[in-house]
């Protein structure tokens, strides 16, 4: 009973980063309607310039702080690189009837991992996390602090996210922009600005997301691939374009991998959380806390 | 459409008593007259008498007029004879020439031309649900795999027996193949949008992790792979230890043998692909990529074709990947990692966008340039002497940028977009004749009549409601129409008519109420049922396949009076090529029944816009509907068109199709309507016959508020 508790919380810690990725894919997903395929690889860059400036070996060693913040400003340029590469190129377009922005997105994706393999190597680095007691215990439920931090820092991104966006006017301009492109861009909204805006928010949450991973997986090249592909799985699972379902789709994805494991799923925990996407698909499409898309006709 | 040699039958009588050109030119030179003085409308064909016996109504038609139209069935390897087969049937006899012109000028097997066969394979298959359908696999390698591991493992485990027989090994391969499509492919493709390529890219991961795996040793040995897999004689250095035979004897196939089977393999995967391509179903694949709700509402069933595209392609891979794994090496193992599967996959969608999505000869470019790229890449790295291997899938990856943002089209597809811009121009220089006269009998609407009740009231809707989100969009809405009447709903902007419409045809279910059409109950109906059963719509914003032919865009409206299905049409048998002919007659009689038959050819995106508006009515008449619903058909037309669509809307009544139509155009609206309901706010306020309703105090009301009824009344 206890390991299956304990199996619970690992689940609800790790969800934590799927969470901060599903948001980024949603918040991308609500301007432009397109999944941005280089989401986990914006997380890797974040976590690798995370690593070379606070690292003691290998890295430049400054304090933990100064170098979240330069990651942070790094993995926002990358969104925004992804976004003049991959989405802006193709001008006006319908993301249900052009697969292009599906290529140029992957495309980017593979770029960047391969760059950074020719450049870093392909050995993982591993850097220490920036908590490593609580409360004098390094464990709590046999789980660590660095795990907990997660499961704090994504739900508090979320109710942040989730507040700025209901209750300020930036918030109503994006759900504007999101609902009706057109429209709200006569209302006088720059709706150009409010798609750069997700595209840098979202690298925001990925380098968030990177250096929260860093110490915990490590950080190696393919370390975006397989989180960006689960946390995608969170985001239509929670609904896709909604702040609560990404939070709520995070920590079930997390859940469900860890108690995959727990079972004795092992290296089959993965094709779990793909299969509770196909469950999704099959069962309630919109995810658990979207909101049916009426189309126009 | 199951009348046998009726239509065809017609045609060859129209051929053998036309009358001679002249005539026909002096009738429509006196009808272009009498048209510009406003004598007639555009509906009104130049067509003297309508009530002239068979014969003779047949003898306006021209004697090109069959001709031209190439009415008989299609041989089924009249391809052949074109400029397009004849440099295929080339391409073919000089592949399988290729190893004795290889050594001629690059001895040291530089060039492995079944690699680049294989991977076309891959790609032809890829194009078909991704070019077409528009929905994008990112895991074909899945199916490459699942292909090579079937070969693998029935032709070592079984060896001797019939499943260890090469030939089961490959049909099986193929079953497979489309078993896991299957099973991707019927969730992920549920759902509108990217679903497709997350979960087939999500699923290369676990098929690595599968065939690796511990649990499935005893299958798929492990990473270690499977060796010792039926080979022909001579790839390996020493002789293979399982050789392929030829079918039906034991005679070892030699590799040059195999080669020659790759080719014919090849060959036939391509016709197969161009045979679906030019088919309803092909059709069908592009008006789900470019609009799924006019794919709907045309009854052709989007989830099926996009699956089977799916399914067809995984088959493609999972033959190509068998028969190269068999070639190769007759080893197969998972490799490295899952990172190799997803680049691999990638590589195929690479070639398809660099050869031209949604072209046909597109994959066989695009995989001979990509194949190409990649061999040269370390020859290049070596003589500038930088390790250039490691940037591999960076240099593919830019290469795919450049080709999705530059050139959409692909190397085909701005060849072709150069040809057609010739022919435009030399069409403009040397204008096409005027297009033949149809038979009556292909111009006519037709009105469905087996299996319909005889019911006076085609449609009706008892106490139906549809809410949104608390707000009544429909409260209570009982109507009926008549049977063979021309049915109006009119009322302000947002009182709820097009959601009637969306309800009525099974876009959206209602909350309340029940909705009966000839005579049963359908409301909760999914679209392609109400399309079935003989309702059929144009859309308020134009629902039209823009890059689609006018032509075609009916010919998909025709998509459900035929019967072959995928496999059928792929190997052409004769009901499809009959199916197939009557298609193109019918829609061709069509466009002319609204007077577009001299812009068959033009992109519909093309075509002004009340032309688009007719085309639209005429695709919704290729449904041989019992209700034809005209969603504001008038809107953005013209006072001249929209005196025209007058006149087709009266010619479609007298075909005796029911007309509903939505429409804020009142002069249209009192000149054609039997009955008018008004809605307003989702209630309906009154209904009866144009005077009745326009004397109606509630409406004047809903129209122009209550104060103005009051003024009025003063």
């Amino acid at each position: 009973m206890t390991r299956f508790l304990q199996a619970i919380v690992q689940g609800l810690t790790s969800g934590g980063v799927y969470a901060l990725i599903a948001l980024a894919f949603s918040i991308i997903y609500m301007t432009t309607r397109v999944i941005n395929f280089a989401q986990g690889e914006v997380l890797m860059i974040g976590a690798y310039i995370y690593f070379y400036m606070a690292a003691p070996k290998g890295g430049a060693g400054l304090a933990w702080p100064i170098a979240l913040f330069v990651a942070l400003v790094g993995a926002m340029i990358v969104g925004l690189v992804v976004h003049a590469i991959s989405i802006a190129p193709l001008g006006k377009f319908d993301p249900n009837t052009n697969i292009g922005w599906i290529l140029t997105t992957l495309s980017v994706s593979l770029i960047a991992v391969e760059v950074v393999r020719n450049l870093a190597g392909e050995q993982a680095k591993r850097i220490d996390p920036v908590v490593k007691t609580f409360g004098g215990k390094s464990t709590i439920f046999s789980i660590e602090p660095k795990q907990y931090l997660i499961l704090i820092v994504g739900v508090v991104l979320a109710l942040v996210l989730e507040v700025l966006h209901s209750k300020t006017q930036l918030g109503r301009a994006l759900r504007a922009t999101a609902h009706d492109k057109a429209t709200a861009s006569l209302m006088g909204i720059n709706t150009g600005f409010m798609v750069r805006y997700s595209f840098a928010i979202a690298g925001i949450l990925g380098g968030i997301g990177g250096w929260l991973l860093a110490p915990v997986i490590f950080v190696d090249p393919n370390m975006g691939t397989l989180v960006g592909l689960t946390a995608f799985v969170a985001a239509v699972v929670g609904g896709i374009g909604s702040t609560r379902g990404a939070l709520v789709g995070g920590l079930t994805i997390g859940v469900v991998e860890s108690l995959a494991k727990w079972a004795g799923a092992g290296e089959w925990s993965t094709a779990m959380v793909f299969l509770t996407l196909i469950l999704i698909l099959v069962l309630k499409p919109t995810g658990i806390l979207g909101e049916a898309l009426i189309e126009k006709v | 459409m199951a009348r046998k040699g009726g239509l065809l039958e017609d045609l060859r009588l129209a051929n053998r008593d036309a009358q001679s050109e002249r005539d026909r030119r002096r009738a429509l030179r006196a009808w272009a007259r009498a048209r510009a003085r406003g004598a007639v409308g555009i509906d009104e064909t130049p067509e003297v008498e309508t009530a002239e016996p068979r014969r003779d109504r047949m003898e306006e038609t021209s004697a090109t007029a069959a001709a031209e139209l190439a009415l008989k069935p299609e041989s089924r390897f009249a391809v052949v004879k074109t400029p397009g087969g004849i440099a295929f049937a080339i391409l073919v006899v000089l592949l399988i020439a290729w190893p004795y012109i290889l050594p001629a000028f690059n001895p040291s097997n530089f060039l492995d031309m079944q690699d680049i066969l294989a991977a076309a394979m891959v790609v032809m298959g890829l194009n078909l649900v991704a070019g077409y359908a528009g929905q994008l696999s990112l895991g074909q390698k899945i199916f490459v795999l699942i292909g090579g591991y079937t070969v693998g493992v029935f032709t070592t485990r079984f060896d001797t027996g019939f499943f260890g027989n090469h030939w089961i090994a490959l049909i099986l391969a193929v079953i497979f193949g489309m078993i896991i499509g299957a099973l991707l492919g019927l969730p992920a493709l549920r759902v509108k949008g990217a679903y497709l390529s997350i979960v087939t890219l999500a699923f290369v991961p676990i098929f690595y992790v599968a065939f690796n795996s511990q649990f499935l040793k005893p299958i798929f040995n492990g990473s270690q792979g499977i060796g010792d897999i039926k080979t022909p004689v001579g790839n390996l250095a020493r002789p293979p230890r399982r050789v392929v035979t030829f079918p039906f004897t034991n005679h070892p196939m030699t590799n040059y043998d195999y080669y020659v089977f790759i080719v014919i393999a090849f060959a036939i995967l391509f016709f197969l692909a161009r045979n679906l391509v030019k088919s309803r179903w092909g059709r069908g694949m592009t008006a789900v990529r470019e609009s799924e709700i006019a794919a709907k509402s045309s009854g052709v069933r989007v989830y099926k074709v996009k699956v089977s595209a799916f399914m067809i392609s995984a088959a493609y891979a999972a033959l190509a990947g068998a028969i190269i794994t068999t070639y190769k090496t007759g080893q197969i193992s998972p490799e490295a990692s899952a990172a190799v599967h997803i680049r691999d996959s990638f590589v195929y969608v690479v070639m398809m966008i660099v050869g031209g999505t949604g072209t046909l000869a597109g994959p066989i470019v695009g995989a001979t340039f990509v194949t190409l790229i990649r061999l040269l890449i370390p020859v290049v790295g070596d003589k500038f002497n930088v390790s250039l291997i490691n940037w591999t899938t960076t240099i593919l990856a830019v290469l795919a940028l450049i080709g999705v943002i530059t050139a959409p089209g692909g190397t085909v597809g701005v060849f072709q977009h150069n040809m057609e811009q010739r022919r435009a121009k030399r069409r403009r220089r040397h204008p096409d004749p005027p297009p033949a006269r149809l038979p009556e009998a292909l111009v006519r609407p037709r009105v469905r009549t087996e299996g319909v009740s005889a019911d006076d009231v085609v449609l009706e809707t008892k106490e139906m409601s549809k809410i949104f989100g608390g707000l009544r969009a429909n409260d209570k809405v009982s109507i009926k129409v008549r049977r063979g009447s021309v049915h109006s709903l009119i009322g302000p902007n947002g009182s709820g008519k097009t959601t009637f419409i969306n309800v009525v045809t099974g876009v959206y279910a209602p909350e309340e109420g029940e909705v009966w059409f000839g005579g049963e109950q359908i409301d909760g109906k999914p679209a392609f049922v109400t399309v079935e059963k003989g309702m059929a719509r144009t859309f308020q914003n134009l629902q039209i396949w823009r890059r689609m032919s006018v032509l075609e865009n009916v010919e998909v409206g025709l998509h459900s009076r035929a019967q072959a299905g995928f496999a059928a049409n792929m190997v052409r048998t004769p009901r499809a090529r009959r199916e197939e002919a009557e298609i193109r007659a019918r829609a061709l009689g069509l466009l002319q029944f609204v007077g577009l038959e001299k812009w068959a050819d033009v992109p519909a995106g093309a075509l002004p816009y009340g032309p688009q508006r007719y085309l639209e009515i005429a695709r919704a008449l290729a449904l041989d509907p019992i209700l034809c619903i005209l969603d504001e058909p008038a809107a953005g037309l013209n006072p001249a068109e929209v005196h025209d669509l007058m006149g087709v809307i009266r010619r479609i009544k007298e075909t005796g199709i029911t007309v509903f139509l939505i429409e804020h155009h009142m002069d249209l609206v009192m000149g054609v309507s039997d009955d008018i309901a008004v809605l307003d706010y989702g209630k309906k306020i009154a209904e009866g016959t144009p005077a009745e309703v326009q004397a109606n105090e509630r409406v004047i009301e809903a129209y122009l508020g209550a104060e103005a009824v009051e003024h009025m009344g003063a």
